[in-house]
């Protein structure tokens, strides 16, 4: 039996699947950390959903816990430069004095820097993993995708783009070592 | 840093490649693998806040090229950029992009094209900066030194007690005290001992360099060998030295060291060269005297000086 759907149709389809996976959303922000916030998290997502923003959705499953993972992505980044503000600002009384925080221009060259880093890093890894790792990161382009067009197997995809991100955050450890 | 961390690691990033397009059983599996231990937690968001970094990652500007390739930006604008594999500097910086690594402590020390400048630390170390390189330095310890692209000799004050490090991705110095020259540049590092000692760390291979040795590492195959003590550095005084080296190579070394942007066009690429250069103040001297000793011409294109076969006279 043919039906067209309306937009309000689809809306509503995807509301269904947000209150069916409701326990388990709950449940993956309770394990991305989301502690006491998880309940606010998930409102959240349910009035993003109800608002009826997003077009289609392919796969209404994956995109609900892509939302919830942004959620906790938000909230930790708020959070760490709450703490960062107040380490930087604040001063212990008689405390030792704090490292002071880079002016605009200078995090503006220091992300230039970094980026520098991680197009020089990359590169050392060779020209393959380079361009898998652009098709990839930068194009976005499906592993599958990638694979087809480099004639090579989903599991060489993979291994490339496995040691291109290890080799980045080897890099952004060394960076950020005390 | 143990492997079972470094297991975490790789398994966190494992996670993060599969929920790109993940299925519905992937988050579901992820969600347990979280659960599983706190430490995958931690390890996860390690990754995660990485990753976030790369979002500022976009293609570079159109320039002239051999290959047409259709980027999607970070913010899913089309653009049609014209790439060419051979360009060192593949992925452009958005400058109003604000790093998220926290890194108080380092410094930028650069140098442009055909520019020279000597950085002394705190401990009386000196590095001398030849042109087109960027060097981080450290804030707190002059025993620390990242060089992200181009060409600096090391003169390294003498600490038996605080190794000096310097990192060149692929490549990791560790000296006490001693004189080098380092090239980082294009996926390629060359390292040249003229004092003491170097402990260099390659992947797949880690080697201790005395006085009058050198590596190369490129495309995944590193050599050790001899070079002339007097030959290290000479760009200090304009001469490059050369024994069967590409002259992909040869043209990086000569924009480097004069600002003028050189490029050895494929049919050149790789022949090798042996011999000495002495690199000319004037731009138009280098333009015309150095070609005919590498029996090349130079032709312009666009801001680029391209170095190919000469002409067969007619």
């Amino acid at each position: 039996m043919a039906q067209s759907m309306t937009d309000g149709d689809m809306n509503s389809g995807l509301v269904a699947v947000f209150l069916e996976n409701r326990p388990s959303l709950l449940r993956f922000l309770h394990a991305r950390g989301a502690g006491d916030a998880a309940e606010d998290l998930l409102q959240d997502i349910w009035i993003k959903v109800s608002a009826g923003i997003s077009g289609p959705v392919a796969e209404p499953i994956p995109y609900l816990y892509r939302i919830a993972s942004n959620l906790v992505l938000d909230r930790n980044r708020a959070e760490r430069r709450r703490q960062r503000r107040q380490r930087d600002w604040g001063r212990p009384d008689g405390g030792s004095p704090v490292i002071s925080a880079p002016t605009c221009g200078e995090r503006t060259v220091l992300a230039r820097e970094e980026l520098d880093l991680i197009n020089a890093r990359l590169l050392e890894l060779g020209e393959r993993t380079y361009r898998i790792f652009c098709r990839f990161r930068i194009d976005g382009s499906p592993q599958s995708d990638i694979a087809a067009e480099f004639g090579i197997s989903l599991s060489a995809v993979e291994k490339h783009l496995q040691k291109a991100y290890r080799a980045l955050l080897d890099l952004r450890r060394r960076l950020n070592a005390e | 840093m143990t492997d079972r961390n470094d297991k975490r690691a790789d398994a966190a990033i494992a996670w993060l490649l599969r929920l790109r397009n993940g299925s519905s059983e992937a988050w579901v599996e992820f969600t347990a693998w979280l659960e599983a231990d706190p430490r995958h937690r931690i390890a996860y968001e390690e990754v995660e806040q990485m990753d976030l970094v790369l979002d500022k990652l976009t293609m570079p500007k159109p320039q002239a090229t051999q290959r047409d390739y259709e980027v999607w930006s970070a913010n899913g604008l089309t653009r049609r950029a014209l790439v060419g594999w051979g360009t060192a500097a593949a992925i452009a910086a958005s400058v109003a992009a604000v790093a998220t690594w926290p890194r108080q402590r380092l410094y930028e020390v650069q140098t442009a094209a055909g520019e020279r400048r000597t950085v002394k630390l705190a401990d009386g170390s000196r590095i001398e900066l030849n042109g087109a390189t960027r060097l981080l330095l450290d804030r707190r310890t002059a025993r620390l030194a990242m060089i992200a692209e181009g060409e600096a000799y090391f003169r390294i004050a003498r600490d038996a007690a605080h190794p000096f490090t310097l990192d060149a991705g692929n490549a990791q110095v560790r000296v006490l005290g001693t004189a080098f020259n380092l090239i980082r540049s294009g996926g390629e590092v060359d390292v040249a001992v003229s004092e003491g000692a170097i402990s260099l760390d390659l992947p797949g291979r880690s080697t201790t360099l005395k006085t009058g040795m050198s590596a190369r590492s490129a495309d995944g195959v590193v050599t050790v060998s001899k070079t002339s003590i007097e030959e290290i550095g000479s760009w200090r005084e304009r001469r490059l030295v050369y024994s069967s080296a590409s002259y992909t190579r040869i043209a990086a070394d000569l924009s480097r060291n004069s600002g003028v942007k050189l490029r050895a066009a494929g049919d050149v690429a790789d022949r090798r060269f042996s011999g000495v250069i002495m690199v000319p103040r004037d731009s138009r001297e280098l333009v015309q005297r150095v070609p005919p000793l590498l029996g090349v011409e130079a032709r312009r294109s666009g801001e680029e000086w391209v170095l190919t076969s000469s002409r067969a006279p007619l």
